[in-house]
């Protein structure tokens, strides 16, 4: 809880150090206070969950965590279910932090909704990537797989200089266009799918953990 | 006699051990001292009965409930000190004992606090900077908070220097006397077993050889040092560990009750002598037997 409880600190300041200043900038310059450009800079800094759960898992390995809970009368689908009530409220605190920045700018939906849309699509794979990570902390160990939610980690949080650099400027696709998609209702039907993939994942998760524990 | 654990049957495969059909049964409101080599089978027998690993055969009941179905129930009710002592180390023993109050139906805080102040477990300092011998001392605080009505303690002294061992045992032994607490003891230290068991049930290579009350075991075994001519044959050659030196011959009998009546003659006229054994001397009969 502490660690993800510093995560909940930081985010309020990655929105005012990247988000305020280009609020500013756009009041002068766009035609709705909230550039759709924002949320493709807020929204990887959800990436930062990993991160948080990184630390976290690294801390109950350190420590035999596992262990000791392993003696108390709990069970490991608590254990889990606890776990993953942890990201999903980073995420939506993150998520809903971003949005109401939105909101408080934006005077178009036409604006406002593609941008709290991209943010959520990205909690919701956030979420999906956090529970399979999980799954295989549960399967193999974090000292066999922790390192692994690490390079997803690194990978997730870069990857938008990558794919704006190598896939979406050599095609010549704007962020406005990028946008277009979170109009219609294909990033509902993504964050849904998404959220099942988290729900089932963490019934597999406390599987395996029960597995493991036996 | 009531039994408030049994197990039937049970059983664990390992590439290089098989704990093999142990068939045990505890009687309630007694220690239990299990005794036996290192590899034994005493951890996993134990962990069999927490759940801690998974069974290939057998049963475990416990309070006659089935240890697997009844997992949370059964853990509510047993106070367990592992032979590590896993915590969350960077945190203090108030911040776990606050942590594991919720998990259990019934905590008592102020028999925790108290329970740290009598075992000098600074409360705020973190657990991390514990010495081994505190750290089971605070698992042992956290196994007795929540009333249990067995204390399962596997290996609890093994690495702990003299002093803090006998200081864990006798509080042990207290404790025990005065709450009338079922306490199962694994030790290989049979000093410590000897000191609060009333029964005792001995491990070896993964079987169980012998179970009985403490007060039996050490009224049945006994050390015979005699003359060759002051012992009949017949007895001599039930005798175990049978040794010659220069002053005579010495074996062991598991049945001295049977054989009293033979030996009074020899031991009225002093070429018999009668000695009386410690837990070792049984534990280590009963490997060289094996």
């Amino acid at each position: 809880m502490k660690k993800f409880s510093l995560w909940y600190l930081l985010y309020p300041g990655f929105l005012v150090a990247f988000g305020i200043p280009m609020f500013n900038y756009d009041r002068l310059t766009g035609p709705d206070p909230l550039d759709l450009s924002f949320a493709t800079y807020l929204a990887p800094m959800i990436w930062l969950v990993l991160g948080a759960m990184w630390a976290h898992e690294q801390m109950e390995s350190k420590s035999n965590g596992y262990n000791f809970l392993r003696i108390l009368p709990i069970e490991p689908a608590l254990i889990v279910k606890a776990k993953f009530v942890l990201v999903l409220i980073a995420v939506a605190i993150y998520a809903g932090g971003c949005c109401a920045a939105f909101a408080l700018v934006s005077t178009s939906p036409d604006y406002l909704i593609p941008s709290c849309a991209y943010v959520i699509v990205h909690g919701s794979i956030c979420l999906a990537t956090a529970a399979l990570l999980y799954v295989g902390i549960f399967r193999y160990g974090f000292s066999r797989f922790g390192k692994y939610i690490l390079i997803a980690w690194v990978a997730l949080l870069i990857s938008p200089i990558p794919i704006r650099i190598f896939i979406l400027k050599p095609r010549g696709i704007s962020d406005a266009e990028i946008m277009q998609f979170f109009r219609g209702p294909y990033w509902i039907m993504g964050t849904a799918f998404c959220l099942a993939a988290y729900y089932f994942l963490m019934k597999l998760a406390a599987r395996k953990l029960k597995e493991k524990y036996t | 006699m009531e039994y408030i654990l049994e197990t039937n049957k049970l059983r664990k495969e390992y590439p290089e051990f098989v704990l093999d059909n142990i068939d045990w049964k505890v009687p309630k409101g007694y220690v239990m001292g299990l005794i036996g080599p290192n590899g034994a089978g005493k951890t996993t027998t134990i962990k069999l009965i927490m759940n801690l690993i998974a069974s290939d055969g057998g049963q475990v009941r416990v309070f006659g409930l089935d240890n697997i179905q009844n997992e949370i129930h059964i853990k509510n009710k047993i106070g367990y000190v592992g032979e590590e002592q896993y915590f969350y180390d960077h945190q203090s023993a108030r911040w776990t004992g606050e942590f594991v109050s919720h998990f259990y139906d019934q905590w008592d805080k102020e028999r925790y606090q108290s329970l740290l102040e009598q075992f000098d477990l600074p409360p705020k300092k973190r657990i991390k900077k514990f010495s081994k011998g505190m750290k089971v001392k605070l698992s042992l605080a956290i196994a007795l908070s929540h009333d249990p009505e067995i204390i399962m303690l596997d290996e609890p002294t093994s690495g702990l220097d003299p002093i803090i061992r006998r200081e864990v045992i006798d509080f042990l032994k207290d404790f025990t006397e005065e709450n009338n607490k079922t306490v199962v003891l694994s030790s290989h230290i049979t000093d410590d077993i000897s000191r609060i068991a009333d029964y005792i049930t001995y491990m070896i290579d993964g079987r169980i050889v012998m179970t009985d009350s403490k007060d039996a075991l050490l009224s049945n075994w006994k050390k015979i040092h005699f003359t060759p001519e002051s012992l009949d044959k017949s007895i001599i050659d039930k005798l175990e560990q049978v040794e010659t030196h220069m002053f005579g011959s010495s074996g062991l009998t598991r049945h001295f009750p049977a054989i009293q009546h033979a030996l009074e003659p020899g031991l009225a006229s002093g070429d018999i002598k009668v000695e009386s054994v410690g837990l070792d001397d049984i534990l280590i009969a009963l490997v060289k037997g094996e």
